[in-house]
């Protein structure tokens, strides 16, 4: 039998599984490829009424620099969860904490940036009402800043257990499962901003 | 009793991507993602000879990203092929349904 602790810190023990692995990483990874299905359905509506609403000028309505940033933004918390990842199964929980923290805040600073380009659209017109484009570009991106902001409370609740002995090196595959989450979450936003943003300002 | 020493003995996980591979894997997808926003129209790597493959490079250049990010941060490289095989069963049946959703808007009048 498997000896682990709970988030709060109660020792549980695990029969061996019938997969050899972790069934809450088996779960999130179901979770996961159940959720693609869900964005490739929102990222095809955009693309086909992106293809047949005429007169929709993403490439006057889209901040490119900004969105650029945004990405590289949402990229480097990517690097900075794999590393508090890493340190939490070895053990260094100090730095577990910088880099879950640091994951939060750059989480925090993409939300905030897509705020400041969701109040300049409406101010360009670009509105969710305005036509199909529009209602599938703010339900897309609406979904992606919401699955955005649930990984921030998820790994700041995290950030916090870890104070009260919530997170050690024997039970990390919590912090690696929500670490599967947020990865997920930027691989979703490479997707759009590909697709969505640069090509969709590239033609239309 | 719970044991909450914060100098316990490491996982087996620690072999995954360590500081030095996310370093690098980083600065790839850095540089990726520079060339993405560089081949934008009006931006210095473009030109009007690039138009006709600028869908394909754009798709490439992601699909290049989101495999960095799969296999090194998400572990896909290091873990069991089970969760591969999961996320690449979603994969295909997503893309199915895009590429299915926009042909059916190229043929019928909705």
């Amino acid at each position: 039998m498997e000896k682990s602790l709970t988030p709060h810190g109660h020792e549980a023990v695990h029969p061996p599984t019938t997969t050899g692995e972790d069934h809450r990483k088996v779960l999130m990874w179901l979770f996961l490829a159940s959720d693609v299905l869900f964005f490739g359905s929102l990222i095809a509506t955009f693309v086909a009424y992106a293809q047949r609403v005429p007169h929709t000028p993403l490439h006057e309505v889209f901040n490119i620099p900004i969105t650029s940033w945004s990405a590289f933004v949402l990229l480097m918390s990517s690097v900075t969860m794999a590393l508090a990842v890493w340190s939490a199964h070895s053990g260094k929980m100090g730095l577990m904490r910088i880099y879950l923290l640091a994951t939060v805040l750059l989480g925090v600073h993409f939300l905030a940036d897509q705020g400041y380009e969701f109040y300049h659209f409406t101010l360009d017109g670009f509105t969710p009402r305005v036509n199909p484009v529009g209602s599938a570009f703010f339900t897309l991106t609406g979904f992606h800043g919401a699955h955005v902001t649930v990984g921030v409370l998820w790994l700041f609740s995290l950030f916090l257990a870890s104070f009260r002995g919530g997170i050690t090196p024997k039970n990390a595959i919590w912090v690696e499962i929500a670490g599967l989450y947020w990865h997920f979450v930027d691989v979703v936003w490479i997707v759009i901003f590909a697709v969505v943003y640069l090509i969709g300002a590239s033609f239309y | 009793m719970a044991q909450r020493n914060e100098t316990m003995e490491p996982t087996r996980e620690v072999h995954k991507a360590g500081p030095k591979t996310c370093a690098l894997v980083a600065v790839v997808l850095a540089v990726i993602t520079a060339i993405e926003v560089g081949l934008f129209p009006g931006y210095p790597l473009y030109t009007e000879a690039l138009r006709p493959v600028l869908v394909p490079l754009f798709l490439l250049l992601g699909a290049g990203k989101f495999a960095l990010v799969a296999s090194f941060y998400m572990h896909l490289k290091y873990d069991t092929p089970m969760f591969a095989g999961i996320f690449a069963f979603g994969m295909t049946v997503g893309a199915s349904i895009v590429i299915s959703v926009i042909q059916l808007f190229r043929h019928f009048h909705f």
